[in-house]
């Protein structure tokens, strides 16, 4: 079955055997056995007849028998050469081309909301099948010399549409390819009219391959890890540079700011303006210092420098333990914080260096507001 | 009051039995407020309800769920009552979900996962149990969104399933008259049917098919299951096509049940 070229073994669901192509045949299978129950009677049971009956054509022949389905083909085929023609004139009153082009809008809209991941899927699912029924049904005319050239026109538009924007129909990807697995792999020897309705699960399944080699990065060669090793440290350099420059800004603004204090006061509007934010980064990595600066400072303004782990909780442990900021010392309270004033911050040259402990160890700047 | 009496004004819980181990009683629901959550979501909500009154006919003993306003009464005195009001219809829905869980043990369509146990019976209902308490009980396929937006537009005919998009039937080919007879015939067809016939045509068939469909249809692009519970019934599940409705009445019978009946009132007035 790996030959046949409605599978395509590189997609990941294909490869863990996930795709049953017997849960489709079934489905369609019993559909088929509820309209032989009934009649067909109307023009959308003669349309569901036509279409299951072709989609079943299309099928391999031994999943049919597993399932016992033989029988009801046999049914079908002895109803359609007594009544073929007046059925397919009946099923031809069904699909309406414009009607699905209408419902496309509601597919590509649905990738634009938040919703269920299986809403899109079952939605991708129904456009699809109700676009291959109504070519079956149209191929299934066709065989009883029945004409309609104006929907042939119209189903083309929508097979175009639909070759188009392949990708959209992705969520519907792992049914996509159990149906793929369940046709025949001498489809267009067996009959190429049929062969031509399985054409848009081909554009599917490539478009699948072609998202699942993107998302895997196959194209992209890979970087030798000493070339990687090499970036990723020039990276953390570049960074920490870029965070001292801005925290050097953020300095320079505040220290003006504050000799225009009493200006502002005198009536001068003040723009508002978020607060300022550095953060340092401990030498294991495992903790983070993070000063907060308001944007519109007072000279004896208290600014905080909070300890935090990595679940951005504070890292009381740290407490009774000496820290110093832009030269300034401090101690760490119980709480994980430890408190500066705004004034002194400004007056020092040290910028940028945070030193914590006994030891006082330099953490490294990791990044600052712009 | 004492703590006694203010226990005891909430809706009382009780147990079924667990079909992968039917020596195990588990709680039917965690809480009174679990309970009444899924009696409110699932036996009091369109389109849901109208597949419950299917399932266990003497609902309409105790409200008509064609009656939408008769069904938002029911729901506000259960709520004010902490579902002590709704004690009835949660016994009727344990009862029902009893028998398809002893159908699920005796038809061995239950499947255990990596934290639940999943099970299906013959009327349809599919129950969700984890650590010793079911999770929820359900009809598949007739609480959905989409459904429901459906019901709540019952009344317009553009919004039938069979009436959308490619199936909305071609201008100027499909004049009313003949979409307004097919729709008597069908109507007329199914008004025809015995009540075990609506049973397996409107619920039980729709319930499989829906389990079913999850196998393909809750999964990812690399098919990673995103929502995993129900496509575990699949390999359980006899095929679709092998449940016809001789096969259905066949297994039905084996589970000992009979055909369930309407009660004489909604009889005479079909």
């Amino acid at each position: 079955m790996n030959e046949s070229p409605y599978v395509f073994p590189s997609l990941t669901a294909t490869c863990h055997g996930i795709p049953d192509p017997l849960v489709e045949v079934d489905d369609w299978l019993s559909r088929l056995q509820d309209v032989l129950h009934t009649g067909p009677e109307t023009a959308d049971e003669a349309f569901d007849l036509l279409a299951l009956w072709a989609k079943l054509r299309r099928v391999r022949p031994e999943l049919i028998e597993q399932l016992d389905g033989l029988d009801a083909l046999s049914q079908v085929d002895v109803l359609l050469a007594e009544q073929g023609t007046h059925l397919a004139g009946q099923a031809l009153t069904v699909p309406h081309p414009q009607g699905w082009l209408e419902e496309t809008q509601a597919l590509q809209q649905a990738f634009e909301e938040v919703g269920p991941a299986e809403d899109r899927s079952e939605l991708a699912e129904r456009l699809l099948n109700d676009l291959d029924d109504a070519q079956l049904v149209l191929y299934a005319a066709r065989r009883r010399e029945i004409q309609d050239l104006d929907l042939e026109s119209d189903l083309d538009d929508c097979a175009q549409w639909l070759a188009e924007h392949a990708e959209l129909f992705l969520p519907a990807a792992v049914q996509i390819q159990a149906v793929g697995m369940a046709m025949r792999t001498d489809l267009a020897d067996f009959d190429y009219g049929l062969a031509v309705t399985a054409l848009k699960y081909l554009d599917i399944l490539r478009a699948a391959e072609l998202a699942e080699e993107e998302l895997a990065l196959t194209h992209v060669p890979q970087l030798a890890p000493a070339d990687a090793r090499r970036l990723a440290a020039r990276f953390h350099e570049q960074r920490q540079q870029i965070a001292a420059i801005r925290l050097s800004v953020i300095v320079v603004e505040l220290r003006d700011r504050m000799r225009r204090l009493p200006v502002a006061r005198a009536g001068e509007t003040v723009p508002f303006a978020p607060p300022y934010w550095c953060q340092w980064v401990s030498p294991a990595g495992d903790l983070t210092a993070r000063l907060t600066l308001p944007s519109q400072p007072a000279a004896d303004e208290p600014v905080m420098l909070e300890f935090l782990s990595p679940a951005q909780e504070r890292a009381t442990s740290l407490a009774d333990q000496m820290v110093t900021l832009h030269g300034v010392r401090a101690t760490i309270d119980s709480s994980g914080k430890a408190t500066f004033l705004l004034s002194q911050l400004l007056e020092t040259d040290q910028l940028a260096v945070l030193r914590v402990g006994p030891e006082q160890v330099e953490w490294p700047l990791l990044e600052a507001s712009s | 009051m004492n703590q006694t009496t203010s226990a005891n004004e909430t809706l009382q819980l009780d147990t079924v039995t667990d079909p992968a181990r039917p020596d195990q009683q588990v709680s039917f629901f965690a809480d009174w407020r679990s309970a009444w959550d899924h009696l409110r979501d699932h036996l009091l909500t369109a389109p849901e309800c109208f597949a419950w009154q299917l399932v266990m006919p003497n609902y309409l003993h105790i409200l008509n769920p064609e009656d939408g306003d008769a069904r938002w009464t029911y729901a506000q005195q259960a709520t004010a009552s902490q579902g002590q009001t709704a004690q009835p219809l949660y016994e009727l829905y344990r009862t029902a979900v009893s028998q398809d869980t002893a159908d699920a043990t005796l038809l061995g369509w239950h499947q255990d996962g990596d934290r639940v146990t999943v099970c299906l019976g013959t009327s349809g209902v599919l129950v969700l149990f984890g650590q010793r308490v079911v999770l929820t009980a359900f009809l598949p396929g007739h609480g959905s969104e989409d459904a429901t937006r459906t019901a709540r537009q019952a009344d317009s005919a553009a919004d039938l399933p069979r009436e959308r998009g490619m199936r909305s039937g071609r201008n100027g080919r499909r004049d009313r008259e003949t979409v307004d007879r097919e729709q008597r015939l069908l109507e007329q067809r199914q008004a025809a049917w015995s009540p075990a016939e609506r049973l397996y045509h409107r619920v039980f068939k729709p319930s499989v098919q829906f389990v079913k469909r999850c196998q393909h249809r809750h999964r990812d692009l690399y098919g990673r299951l995103i929502r995993g519970d129900y496509a575990l019934l699949k390999d359980v599940l006899p095929p679709l096509s092998q449940l016809k409705y001789e096969n259905w009445i066949t297994l039905r019978q084996r589970c000992g049940r009979t055909e369930p009946t309407l009660p004489a009132s909604t009889q005479a007035s079909e």
